[in-house]
């Protein structure tokens, strides 16, 4: 778990292995978080795959302002080709645009997508274009 | 039952100037605020050609060649984000509150400092 | 068996603001379903990160959008500023605060005008850009741009406002309210505007929290949820609650964004009230080294800014996840079983940002 960096919004970050994922968003879904984002980072030997999740202090009843929770993200470890995860649509329906963002730019297989734009979600002219064998610095 | 809640603000509208202006026969003067970032002006014979602004362009939209003495800018790729503004060592780059006028052609302005006399030598 | 048809809608529609197509499946003249596509301005900003350094990132984040430039460029800072530890001045901070007030107003006017333009009331529609033109001749005179202001750095801000302007700028917005009450008062009350708003897009508060809302969108279901309550920036210091109405329309929407402008204007002169001394800006060396994701409250719901640096000058990751991303779920829920008439006024409803959501 990070340190959290900011006192005015403490966050934290889980790493949890890709075989526990379904069964982890399933709980947080269950617990009454919801899905804040999901995104990827390509690093030097793997990439790295976040969904946060965010909630409030209390229950979705009570309509008085709440204070937001603190954000906790989960995070999954995926190899830099070939990469494969399952999707959370069943739990959170709005997963889809995230989950065809990551197909189109970083091209990891989703499976199971609520609405699959099967990579015409951006249609850009270099396909995958966020995929480069080794990041180019400029001058 | 609010049938004409729009009809104060016709009525008002009816009986005054227009909102907008001729523009450009009608100028807003002052041109905007003092402030305003328009163009980029340089005081040519200031320069020592250092090349801290070309660093620190964002958009690459400066180029200095120390050789010829030239510095030009690129306008329509310029952002006037007034990086180069506030880095140059000389102050001799300033921010103009007028806005570039339309071109039809991607040229650049091109601005060469006059060729110095040489200095006498003391023998 | 009802006839069925598919129209496309967008990209290029006189009522919508940003390019965004959807593909109407019609059945007579009711809605059965609807298919968004997005991707017309797919500018590729987070793959910037490569070529130019966590300094020069302030001006990529400024131009993400053309509406909410502002929060974009404070959100940015505020992550790398967290990642770096910088102790931004207190003066910095309540400007930034004031400046994103003042973006908030410009951007619900601006909103305001185009419903109007969406249901086909184009004088409620000059007048709104009418009023909206006082804020951005303000933000001009401040900051030397009228939406891209190009004054937020990380370490602080790059321009200093001095305090009798600050006082000017609380006279005149609070001027401009005698007539931001006019404009409300049609909206609010006006029986045509009525007819077109009440009742049309309900989205209950169980859905809206299912589908990710955020924003006016999720505050008119019911859930108070603000991310300005974090205490962000200056929120801290002032005083304020989220603006809630319960119908869940079309009409609640348009509320509880007229209702964010007084509240905006009210936040504006509590905060040039608290006006601290001292400098506007901190010298920043080393580079970001750690990760964090930045969150503020946009006009149109929560933005987060996730920055990851890894001790070079050049950030590892950028990730903006906009607040029309989050909503467009919604949209797409809203739209089945709806009027096709009815199809523009839902799609700015929820105040699309296209070129944010697509970046």
């Amino acid at each position: 778990m990070s340190e959290p960096l900011s006192p005015a919004d403490p966050q934290t970050i889980e790493e949890i292995p890709l075989t526990s994922l379904l069964q982890r968003v399933q709980r947080m879904n269950t617990e009454g978080w919801r899905l804040v984002q999901a995104s990827c980072t390509r690093l030097v030997a793997d990439q790295e795959v976040n969904y946060s999740f965010d909630r409030d202090g209390q229950s979705l009843e009570e309509p008085d302002a709440a204070r937001l929770h603190g954000m906790h993200t989960l995070r999954v470890r995926l190899p830099m080709t070939g990469a494969e995860l399952p999707s959370i649509s069943a739990f959170y329906w709005s997963a889809f645009l995230y989950e065809n963002e990551m197909h189109d730019l970083f091209g990891i297989t989703v499976n199971g997508m609520a609405i699959d734009f099967k990579g015409h979600f951006y249609t850009t002219m270099i396909p995958t274009p966020y995929v480069t064998t080794e990041p180019d610095h400029g001058e | 039952m609010s049938v004409f809640a729009m009809a104060r603000i016709t009525l008002r509208n009816l009986f005054a100037r227009p909102a907008t202006r001729l523009y450009p026969s009608r100028i807003k003067e002052p041109h905007h605020a003092a402030q305003s970032r328009g163009r980029i002006e340089i005081d040519i014979e200031a320069c020592i050609f250092c090349g801290a602004c070309v660093k620190r362009c964002p958009t690459d939209a400066i180029i200095v060649t120390k050789a010829d003495k030239e510095w030009n800018i690129d306008r329509l790729r310029c952002c006037t984000c007034n990086a180069c503004v506030e880095v140059c060592p000389k102050k001799c780059l300033s921010m103009a509150n007028r806005y570039t006028a339309p071109t039809v052609t991607k040229d650049k302005d091109i601005f060469r400092q006059k060729p110095r006399a040489p200095k006498e030598v003391v023998s | 068996m009802a006839n069925r048809s598919v129209i496309p809608f967008g990209p290029q529609h006189p009522v919508l603001p940003e390019p965004i197509h959807l593909d109407l499946v019609l059945e007579d003249e009711k809605v059965v379903e609807a298919i968004p596509t997005i991707g017309f301005i797919h500018r590729g900003f987070e793959k910037l990160v490569e070529k130019m350094d966590f300094n020069e990132l302030v001006y990529v984040a400024d131009r993400i959008c053309g509406i909410c430039a502002f929060i974009h460029s404070m959100a940015y800072c505020q992550g790398v500023e967290a990642v770096m530890r910088v102790e931004v001045p207190p003066r910095a901070v309540y400007l930034r605060t004031i400046w994103s007030e003042l973006a908030r107003l410009s951007s619900h006017l601006l909103w305001l005008g185009l419903m109007a333009d969406a249901f086909g009331f184009e004088s409620l529609f000059m007048q709104c850009f009418r009023l909206r033109e006082g804020i951005v001749d303000m933000l001009e005179e401040m900051t030397g741009g009228r939406i891209i202001l190009g004054v937020c750095r990380v370490g602080g801000v790059r321009r200093d406002v001095e305090d009798g302007a600050l006082a000017s700028i609380v006279t005149k917005v609070r001027a401009m309210e005698k007539d931001m009450r006019q404009v409300a008062d049609v909206f609010l009350n006006d029986d045509s505007v009525k007819h077109r708003l009440v009742g049309v897009g309900i989205l209950t508060k169980a859905q809206a929290h299912e589908l990710g809302c955020v924003g006016p969108m999720l505050r008119a279901s019911g859930v108070s949820r603000d991310t300005r309550t974090l205490g962000y920036a200056a929120y801290g210091a002032v005083d304020f609650a989220p603006v809630v109405k319960t119908d869940g329309d079309s009409y609640a929407r348009c509320a509880v964004r007229i209702a964010e402008l007084f509240q905006s204007v009210d936040i504006i002169r509590q905060i040039v009230g608290k006006m601290p001394a001292g400098e506007v800006g901190v010298k920043v060396s080393g580079y970001p080294d750690g990760e964090y994701h930045s969150r503020c409250e946009q006009p149109r719901g929560e933005v987060i800014h996730y920055v990851k640096g890894d001790g070079t000058r050049y950030l590892r990751r950028y990730r903006v996840r906009t607040p029309t991303f989050a909503n467009i779920p919604a949209l797409v829920k809203m739209l089945q079983g709806c009027d096709l008439a009815d199809v523009p006024v839902l799609v700015l409803t929820i105040d699309p940002c296209i070129s944010c959501t697509e970046r």
